[in-house]
């Protein structure tokens, strides 16, 4: 302990050592020549003066002017046009040192170690907490829709600096609390079963006989008892789109049967938009008419065979209010008007070009996905009261009583607090809940004030760390450090074992802690660190910010690789993790996985699966790592074209841990239009040509370009569009010579511990939820420095992050 | 293709006796019933055999003859619109000896199936007096037999001047006082059980009003209640006609199709509204009548069918049944419906128009729309009795009035002048455009 504190010093000494010296060799010099004549004891221009720049040790202020002094020498401002001016190589190595020296003041400057961190919950974690606090089924219940984003920090939304809170957001969680409380106190009986259908309906209406010719609208639908879904317009029951949804939350049953009919007709493909090749498929979806198209969302699909009738049974969770519709997934796309006007007169003399012509004359001729009958039934429970309710409500008395409501809301803040309260500590909470009952006199209506005063309480929203009494006693208590995992591992809160174990005080121990990790890991609720993690370490939450024109790019749209390629880095980075693989792998491998549809994409003719499956690659495939990811192509592509230096920069950052500093003001961030490579090369003169813009984009610009080979939805192809040839060749800062995609990896991979390091920092970061200082620096070391003897795997990184000091410490 | 495939099934043995299975064909043709009087097309009044009837089989909502029922019962006979057969005449006045025995030169469904070997018979109502007058022409339509009475009145003396019915029942003395229904259904009965090789066909014709009425024109100004009786004596006595069809053999190889040649005489109730008479109107209500079909052998029923259907493809799905081809030197203008029976059409040989014409009289209609030759444009679903103007704001309806009036023009070139004029013929339905290559 003692020694890791020395080591700090002396990392802090020489640091500063370093960089006073190498400024004041370097700069001192440069500003006698430069900069004194203007500002010095004679003139101070512009109030400014710099031969005392090296007298003082204030670190700050120093800063800041040598922060103006880049500047201006970014902008070739200063010194002025009519002055002597420095040479362009001495203009660079002053440039380079007042970054470097400016960027170490800054980490100096950021040193938190030690400090208590007070961090509320992001969105993720609130959404998690009460899902797992109330054992809500959170489908399409959401309580913190009306939340801010959350701002990112160094990369990450969990780091407890940029966590700020509003006055917005106070109120969003009062209202949160509200939605929450109303959902989960549920006394009662058990909600009566519905029992809904459109056979149903037919056989009470007494009338007894089927319409065979359709009749198109709603009532005649209903009427018949039989149905279509007739291109793409949803099909529901009406008296649950009248009746706005189902009563009650719960899972339901959706029993149909429906049969393809004429997938092949008489029409072309062309005419119908449509794909008569692929069998018919009818997907569920649940909506809302209270939440609009927002609450919109497709939760099942099936293969409807050809002329013959098959019978699903699909069970769903609803939220009271919520209904669901049948829709036909593939069948024809655009209006049914268009077909009557456009398409029909082209197949039959009795229809007029370009009028409505009777729906009669197309009905019956063309694919069509019939659903012979649809009903509902539920809600089903698997249990009664609720767990979430039982929980901390169990078997309410007859007459509830104050004593019951004290004894179920310390019940509930033992959980929701995540660590032990005292009846005194939450005594004002049931006070306000015992106030509420006298004055209204509705009893689980003050159980539900109580309930929303917990959840607004600092002590659920915040993961508030007690201040060390001992200020060399750092380590967190067992409580915190089961929050702490479990936030790391699920964005949730810690589970009932996790509990236990911190409430016997043993989960410092080594093995124990070990054996949680890898407990938590496997548990499904990682998913939330996979995708978290992943979408924030790699940048997938960027995914779909600017998607590709849906003209260019309709199986984009049509077999949702959006979708997809999210789904295959998780894959990847769920592989990597459960099996505790190599995390080069990241980098390059011989594998990943596909579906039927991004294999397509990708050129990989082989994939036959629907659904994804882990598949070998072939060199020729151009895939492997995460570069050959069509989730990241996309992401750092702006939807019309690539951006060589956006994935350059992406490289450098999450690969090799060596973000470029932000580009000089008097250059707008402008992408090269790679359209026409001679523009292109047009605009590396002009890194060239300017010092400031080389330094940096002679990193950038090789890797971006050397991803060239990938379009802006990470499709392979050798020549842009106008039919000129990629050259994907560069040279990298160090001078090795590099091409493609493997050229990157090959590079990468000779600097294993680069990669290490990097991913090492980004877990740090993720893990503690706050910024790194060079404090940190020792145990990252220590890790990276370990992994080789380990094979770089990832589980083993992740035990190694939860063991290191920083984590389990203050 | 379709056709043959269907005339392939009828043709399968459905009964060892009979040699010749081709199914019995039963027409039953009101003189002039609207939907405004039939209950299960939504009228008030209460049809409850007739209902019976639909429940077994397919009730076509819409359906046209035309305004006239004896330029309906010419169209019925012929397959032809009126513009080919050429009896042109809206008048009451039965047609005179002259023109009735042009029209009998010309073949009609009857003879052509007595001369494919099906016993015919008429019974019911008789037709006009001239066939009562000259019996002989029944035998030139095509009928073996025939036993004309009202069933719906008592046998009186007045309308007992049955001159040259070939009397089956011996003891016709004793039939004298009774019902004309009991004496018309025994005749059936005694038809019907006779052993025989060949299927028959039974030609049904009824008049809801009877002959003196009709004649005294009582029937307009008739407050209903007369009207209101007369239907349900003839619902009932349809039920009894449907017990005697039923006792037949092989009942189940038997198509039974019921059918007005006009609308009502009297305004009836349709749907809660009132509705008006629609005998001899220039309008929808003047042709769109009750059609339901009951065939065992092609559908379980209890359907209800949009399908189009005019007059003319009685006659062509009628020598569908009987599998025989129609002789060329008589040009059909309709389709025949038997495909529509099985609720799976496609809709590209489906009508998608149909038409009836009176005098110089045209209109066509789909589903929703009506277009008649003086310019007369309906929505009927909003308007079935015709009396508002289409809503300028409706966008569907302008594109549907073009739609009728490229079918209309197609009738416009054919002359209007009753005669011998050669008509070419109307291509009916639609026929699949290949187009490029599809």
């Amino acid at each position: 302990m003692i020694r890791i504190f020395l080591f700090i010093l002396v990392a802090l000494h020489m640091g500063f050592a370093q960089a006073k010296s190498d400024l004041g060799q370097t700069l001192a010099p440069f500003l006698q020549s430069y900069c004194v004549n203007c500002h010095g004891p004679k003139q101070q221009e512009g109030d400014r003066r710099f031969d005392q720049l090296f007298d003082s040790d204030d670190v700050i202020s120093r800063a800041e002017s040598l922060q103006e002094i880049l500047d201006q020498l970014n902008l070739t401002a200063m010194p002025p046009k009519d002055e002597v001016q420095p040479s362009k190589a001495e203009l660079k190595t002053v440039i380079d040192t007042i970054t470097n020296a400016i960027a170490v003041a800054r980490e100096d400057a950021r040193d938190n170690a030690g400090k208590v961190v007070m961090r509320r919950l992001n969105r993720h974690e609130y959404r998690n907490t009460v899902r797992d606090l109330f054992r809500l089924k959170m489908v399409d219940f959401d309580p913190t829709i009306t939340f801010p984003a959350d701002e990112a920090t160094d990369g990450f939304d969990n780091v407890g600096e940029g966590l700020v809170t509003s006055d917005y957001l106070l109120r969003s969680y009062l209202d949160a609390a509200r939605k929450v409380a109303d959902k989960v106190i549920r006394p009662g009986s058990r909600p009566e079963m519905i029992h809904l259908g459109s056979g149903l309906e037919s056989d009470n209406s007494g009338k007894g006989t089927t319409l065979d010719s359709v009749i198109l609208d709603k009532e005649g639908r209903k009427e018949v008892g039989r149905m279509f879904v007739k291109f793409r317009q949803p099909l529901g029951i009406p008296q649950l789109d009248k009746k706005r949804g189902v009563p009650a939350d719960g899972e339901y049953a959706i029993r149909f049967s429906a049969q393809a009919v004429r997938r092949k007709s008489r029409y072309t493909d062309e005419d119908l938009r449509y794909k008569s090749d692929e069998p018919m498929r009818l997907s569920i979806s649940i909506d809302s008419r209270e939440l609009g198209p927002s609450a919109h969302r497709v939760v099942a699909e099936y293969e409807i065979p050809d002329d013959q009738i098959i019978e699903i049974e699909h069970r769903l969770w609803l939220e009271k209010g919520f209904t669901f519709h049948l829709h036909w997934a593939n069948g024809p796309d655009g209006s049914f008007k268009r077909i009557l006007r456009k398409v029909l007169p082209k197949y039959n003399k009795d229809a007029l070009y370009p009028t409505r012509n009777p729906p009669e004359m197309y009905v019956g001729s063309g694919p069509e996905l019939h659903v012979e009958t649809l009903e509902i039934n539920g809600p089903f429970y698997d249990q009664w009261p609720p767990e979430g309710f039982a929980r901390f409500f169990p078997n309410p008395p007859e007459n509830p009583n104050d004593s019951f409501l004290a004894e179920s809301l310390l019940r509930l803040a033992n959980v929701a607090y995540r660590r032990p309260v005292s009846q005194e500590e939450l005594k004002p909470y049931i006070d306000l809940a015992r106030v509420h009952h006298a004055e209204n006199g509705d009893y689980w209506e003050a159980v539900k004030y109580g309930v929303r005063s917990i959840l607004t309480s600092p002590h659920f929203i915040y993961l508030a760390e007690t201040a060390p009494e001992n200020p060399k006693q750092r380590l967190v208590s067992d409580h915190e450090l089961a929050s702490r995992l479990s936030y790391f591992l699920w964005s949730s809160m810690p589970d009932d074992e996790l509990l236990g174990i911190a409430e016997r005080g043993i989960l410092h121990d080594p093995a124990i802690l070990r054996q949680q990790v890898s407990r938590m890991l496997a548990d499904p609720r990682s998913l939330a660190f996979v995708q978290n993690f992943t979408g924030q370490w790699l940048g997938l939450r960027q995914l779909g910010q600017m998607p590709p024109d849906p003209e260019k790019h309709q199986s984009y749209y049509q077999d949702n690789l959006e979708a997809a390629m999210r789904r295959e880095t998780e894959m990847v980075f769920e592989y990597i993790l459960h099996n505790d693989r190599s995390i080069l792998e990241f980098v390059d491998s011989n594998y990943t996985f596909l579906n039927k549809a991004l294999a397509n994409h990708y050129g990989i003719a082989e994939v036959a699966h629907e659904g994804f499956a882990k598949v070998f690659l072939k060199s020729e495939h151009q895939r492997g790592g995460v570069l050959g990811h069509g989730s990241i192509l996309t992401a750092t592509s702006n939807g019309v074209e690539t951006q060589p230096v956006v994935r350059g920069i992406w490289v450098l950052e999450n690969l090799l841990g060596t973000p470029p500093n932000a580009p000089p003001p008097d250059i707008d961030p402008i992408e090269p239009d790679t359209r026409g490579v001679s523009t292109f090369r047009e605009l590396m003169e002009k890194h060239r040509s300017h010092p400031t813009c080389y330094g940096c984009h002679r990193k950038i610009d090789p890797l971006g370009l050397a991803l060239e080979n990938y379009d802006n939805v990470g499709a392979w192809r050798t020549e842009y569009g106008n039919r000129r040839p990629i050259d994907p060749s560069g040279e990298l800062p160090n001078g090795t010579s590099m091409t493609g995609p493997s050229g990157i990896k090959k590079f990468l991979l000779s600097r294993p511990e680069q990669f290490t390091r990097c991913l090492t920092e980004k877990l740090y970061i993720y893990a503690l939820g706050r910024r790194l200082s060079f404090a940190d620096r020792p145990s990252i070391d220590r890790i990276v420095f370990t992994m080789p003897h380990h094979n770089y795997g990832f589980h083993e990184l992740i035990q190694q992050i939860v063991a290191s000091e920083e984590f389990k410490s203050k | 293709m379709k056709l043959m495939i269907f005339t392939a099934l009828i043709c399968m043995p459905l009964s060892a006796a009979k040699s010749d299975e081709r199914p019995n064909i039963v027409l039953v043709a009101v003189e002039e019933l609207g939907r405004d009087w039939v209950s299960c097309y939504g009228a008030e009044h209460e049809t409850p055999n007739i209902d019976r009837f639909a429940a077994e089989g397919v009730r076509y909502e819409i359906a046209w003859s035309t305004p006239s029922p004896q330029s309906s019962r010419l169209t019925l006979l012929t397959g032809q619109y009126m513009f080919r057969h050429g009896n042109l005449s809206l008048s009451k006045q039965r047609p005179k000896d002259r023109e009735m025995s042009k029209t009998l030169n010309v073949p009609t469904f009857i003879s052509i199936l007595r001369d494919s070997g099906y016993a015919t018979v008429l019974s019911g109502t008789s037709e006009n007096d001239l066939l009562k007058q000259r019996p002989e022409y029944l035998t030139q339509l095509g009928f073996h037999e025939h036993y004309i009475c009202d069933p719906l009145r008592p046998v009186n003396q007045k309308i007992d001047s049955e001159k040259g019915i070939r009397q089956i029942n011996k003891n016709d003395d004793d039939d004298l006082l009774s019902d004309g229904s009991d004496r018309i259904h025994s005749f059936l009965i005694d038809f019907i059980s006779r052993e025989r090789t060949d299927p028959f066909l039974i030609y049904y014709p009824l008049s809801v009003v009877d002959e003196f009425s009709k004649s005294s024109d009582v029937s307009t100004q008739d407050n209903g209640s007369h009207y209101a009786k007369c239907i349900a004596e003839l619902d009932r006595v349809f039920g009894q006609f449907l017990d005697v069809i039923n006792k037949a053999k092989d009942s189940h190889n038997t198509i039974v199709i019921f059918t007005s040649l006009s609308g009502s005489s009297v305004g009836g109730n349709l749907n809660g509204q009132i509705f008006k008479h629609g005998r001899e109107q220039l309008a929808n209500r003047g042709a769109h009548v009750p059609f339901i079909v009951r065939a065992p052998f092609l559908t379980k029923g209890n359907r209800v069918s949009r399908d189009l259907i005019d007059f003319t493809d009685l006659c062509p799905t009628l020598l569908d049944l009987g599998n025989v081809d129609p002789p060329t030197e008589m040009p059909l203008d309709g389709k025949s419906f038997l495909p529509s029976l099985g609720g799976t059409e496609d809709p590209f040989l489906k009508r998608n128009w149909i038409f009836s014409q009176v005098g110089d009289f045209q209109m066509v209609r789909d589903w929703t729309h009506l277009l008649d030759n003086a310019g007369n444009f309906h929505d009927l679903t909003e308007d079935p009795l015709q009396e508002k103007q289409i809503n300028p704001l409706d966008k569907i309806a302008p594109g549907r009035r073009l739609r009728l009036e490229m079918i209309l023009k197609r009738f416009s070139s054919q002359t209007m002048t009753r005669g011998d004029v050669v008509i070419p013929k109307i291509n009916q339905g639609s026929t699949l455009v290949p187009d490029d290559g599809s």
